[in-house]
């Protein structure tokens, strides 16, 4: 056989043999994919959260798994994948029956979350409380912020907004706070009484202000939003000023005043940082939004479980940063976040 | 390299033996591919049945789950033992399958699902038993409660489960369409690499029939050209040991032998011509050498007694002629001679006899001059008159004659010696033509050259081209001896 023949069959040989695998990697490929790419962790945490601020809670849960990660821990979103929808203290007892390495839960102060997580310690289950503590429970750590001073907080912009009404000839000015039903623990209280003070102690009787409370009722799926419309519906006279203390209350109260016109006539102050929400600042609906560092939050979360497991102690209270959000600094905000 | 080695000893296979071999390397390679088809088609057919084993696994699970539930149910219904049995042996099981879940902490979320399943469940059965343990300890308060609570998370596990069998069923979905997906392109891929292995196969089979037949085509041509007559080819190149290499071995020595044979053949005559050449000399030396000393003797007693007689101007004259006569078997011995040569020694012999027997003999001759410069072999007409003399006239009662003429008759020579003497019978001359006859050693006086003599020397020379007749009427009717010798007007008759 010639050299130019030999080279022929080589080249033939060799493209077979090619074709042959090629078309194994491919079956393989097509055919048994289902061991996709995972990580064996140390520990399993379980971050309960509610059904309500999901936007919200997705940002801590990110942040928590991610710093999960670095310390070779896996936080799961208890519940998150389940069928059936499952309350917080349902999730809980699933999650201390499973026996996770750790709990991360939006505390109350119901004597049955307490009594769970007072079983959760009792089974050597370390539970981190964030945005809402348990005070009266064992639980080891609260991840949260001083709502006094975010009363305060609150409670400032509420005086820019007057001093600037005041201009216009208006004696008596009426804020109204939405407070979540659901919340039974201090914080909302903590928030009002900041605000109240503030606004007293500032104020010092020169301005006769009404600070109202409206509980809104969140119960029934879809409640919050009906609630919330019936304000700006059944009342006769708006208030001046309208502070939500969550995402959710955010966004209905300043789509209810877009769709009633009353943007303007009610100054509404936001909660939390969402892209709506930012855009709803830019635009002026809302006057301003105070935010919590989720990432903080959800980093804090786990270093506080990581303390206690690995030293048997950690501090009962870890302080995550609030902000403040005005319109430029939201236009800010905007163009960064969008490429 | 590898393929090269696989080359040599696939060259020197037998004939048989390759083409075997190259049979059976494609039907190997097919075979081959074929298995590896069968491999892959069985491997995704398993894969297909695997699809929902998964889910399978699920339900068995909640099942079991379902029974554990039951027979506790059961049994704080019934507290019967039948109930308390059941429970155990459900409980047993359901531990056993539970023991195929994932229990470690990861982030694939299936097998995450399934350690919160088995962790749940593992709860689930300590609080089952202690369940159990309170009934049989007729704890009412505590058994109800620890019931609640059983019943609870029994609850939670089969959220658990059902989400998870639902998530499986999605991703089991999933794999289900990729493989049916594969398995069409499969049906694709697989005629393509058939194909492929076939185009493979027809190409190997080409190259290799090549080399098994390219010798014996190149074998084939060259045997047509020695069969045209032409030898002089180049050596066939031999590459492979097997039967054509070995014919084309024998052809290339075959060739070599006819070569090698012919030269040897062409020597050979050469040789032998000439030794026909030197064996037609040294025949003619011989026969020349067979005119004995007697007639020599006999003449020059003949020339004394003359001398004796008569002391006269005739027996000059008949010496000189004797002499002459001698002279020319002296001169001419190894050369040959012209007509007018050989008819003088003629003239010469019968002034001899006449001498001799008193003019006894009449001689006349009719020569045509042109013919005079013919070459002949020497002594060939002197020996036929003498034995026209001898056996002609000799013993004869009347006047003896003897003629002789050499004419023309269209492209021969013709020389004819007549007598009026004995004669001869027609069986006499047939023995004589075909040379039976003897000479007569006897007579004394015959110089040795008969007729066979002649006869021979004239065969010789002209290549049995030359004829020798006689014609005789009978008994004494005379004899008439024809020489017919080839002769064309333009070219000497003789052969060189």
């Amino acid at each position: 056989m010639s050299r130019k023949k030999t080279w022929a069959l080589y080249v033939l040989l060799t493209g077979i043999v090619v074709c042959l695998l090629v078309f194994w990697q491919q079956f393989h490929e097509l055919g048994g994919n289902e061991e996709e790419d995972y990580e064996i962790y140390k520990r399993h945490y379980a971050m309960i959260t509610g059904s309500e601020d999901s936007d919200f809670w997705d940002r801590v849960y990110e942040s928590a798994r991610e710093e999960g990660k670095v310390n070779g821990v896996y936080v799961e979103r208890f519940g998150e994948n389940l069928a059936v929808e499952y309350e917080c203290q349902e999730l809980l007892k699933l999650a201390i029956s499973a026996s996770v390495d750790g709990i991360i839960i939006p505390g109350d102060e119901e004597e049955e979350t307490v009594a769970l997580l007072n079983e959760a310690a009792e089974k050597g289950i370390p539970v981190v409380t964030v945005l809402q503590d348990s005070a009266r429970s064992l639980r080891q750590c609260f991840v949260g912020n001083n709502y006094y001073n975010l009363g305060q907080e609150y409670a400032k912009q509420m005086l820019e907004i007057l001093s600037e009404e005041n201009t216009e000839g208006k004696d008596t000015s009426r804020i109204l706070v939405l407070m979540d039903e659901s919340r039974t623990d201090s914080s909302q209280n903590l928030i009002l009484l900041g605000i109240r003070e503030t606004l007293k102690e500032k104020l010092n009787g020169k301005l006769l202000v009404s600070v109202e409370t409206s509980l809104i009722d969140n119960s029934r799926s879809f409640q919050t939003e009906e609630s919330i419309r019936d304000i700006f519906l059944s009342q006769e006279e708006l208030p001046d000023i309208l502070v939500c203390l969550s995402a959710v209350h955010t966004r209905c109260a300043y789509q209810a005043a877009v769709d009633y016109n009353k943007v303007g006539t009610v100054q509404i102050l936001g909660y939390y940082d969402s892209e709506a929400i930012l855009d709803a600042v830019s635009k002026n609906i809302l006057y301003s939004t105070i935010t919590l560092d989720t990432v903080q939050m959800g980093r804090s979360c786990v270093q506080a479980l990581e303390e206690y497991v690995k030293t048997g102690y950690t501090n009962g209270y870890r302080a995550v940063d609030t902000h403040l959000i005005t319109a430029p600094d939201a236009n800010r905000l905007l163009s960064g976040r969008t490429p | 390299m590898f393929l090269e080695t696989i080359s040599n000893r696939f060259r020197n296979l037998r004939f048989q033996q390759k083409l075997t071999a190259l049979f059976a390397l494609t039907m190997v390679v097919i075979l081959v591919v074929n298995l590896y088809m069968f491999v892959i088609i069985n491997d995704m057919a398993e894969k297909v049945e695997e699809v929902y084993t998964s889910n399978v696994s699920l339900n068995e699970l909640s099942s079991g789950l379902d029974a554990v539930q039951a027979y506790m149910e059961e049994y704080l219904n019934t507290k019967s033992s039948d109930a308390m049995k059941d429970y155990y042996r459900s409980e047993q099981e359901y531990q056993k399958l539970m023991e195929g879940l994932h229990i470690q902490a990861t982030d694939h979320m299936l097998w995450l699902t399934e350690k919160n399943i088995y962790s749940l469940s593992k709860t689930y059965l300590k609080l089952a038993a202690e369940v159990i343990q309170a009934k049989r300890g007729r704890n009412v308060e505590k058994y109800g409660e620890l019931y609640e609570e059983t019943h609870m998370l029994y609850e939670g596990i089969h959220t658990y489960i059902y989400s998870l069998n639902n998530a499986q069923f999605k991703d089991n979905s999933r794999n289900y369409q990729i493989l049916i997906h594969a398995l069409r392109y499969m049906e694709w891929i697989s005629v393509g690499i058939l194909l492929l292995v076939l185009l493979g196969n027809i190409g190997l089979i080409a190259a290799s029939t090549r080399s098994v037949t390219q010798p014996l085509y190149k074998l084939a041509k060259a045997a047509d050209e020695v069969a045209s007559g032409n030898f002089e080819i180049d050596k066939l190149p031999v590459k492979s040991m097997d039967e054509v290499g070995i014919v084309t071995n024998t052809f290339n020595q075959m060739v070599e032998n006819i070569r090698n044979y012919i030269e040897q053949f062409r020597l050979t005559m050469e040789r032998e011509f000439q030794m026909q050449n030197h064996l037609k000399d040294a025949q003619l030396k011989y026969l020349q050498a067979q005119i004995n000393p007697h007639f020599l003797f006999n003449t020059l007693n003949a020339g004394a007694q003359l001398a004796m007689m008569e002391e006269a101007e005739r027996t000059g004259q008949f010496l000189e002629n004797v002499a002459e006569f001698f002279r020319y078997n002296v001169r001419k011995n190894d050369k040959d001679a012209t007509l007018r040569e050989e008819i003088h020694l003629v003239d010469n012999y019968i002034y001899i006899l006449n001498v001799r027997f008193s003019g006894e003999i009449l001689f006349s001759k009719d020569v045509d001059e042109s013919l005079l410069e013919v070459k002949v072999p020497r002594m060939i007409l002197q020996p036929l008159v003498e034995n026209a003399f001898h056996y002609g006239i000799r013993n004869i009662d009347w006047k003896g004659r003897i003629e002789l003429s050499v004419y023309q008759k269209e492209e021969e020579l013709c020389i004819s010696i007549w007598d009026n003497g004995a004669g001869m019978e027609k069986e006499r001359i047939a023995q004589v033509l075909l040379g039976h006859v003897t000479e007569n050693k006897e007579k004394p006086e015959s110089n040795g050259i008969g007729m066979k003599n002649v006869m021979e020397r004239l065969r010789l020379y002209f290549h049995n081209q030359a004829k020798v007749e006689i014609f005789s009427e009978g008994k004494n009717q005379g004899t008439e001896v024809l020489l017919r010798i080839p002769y064309r007007q333009e070219e000497d008759p003789c052969i060189e």
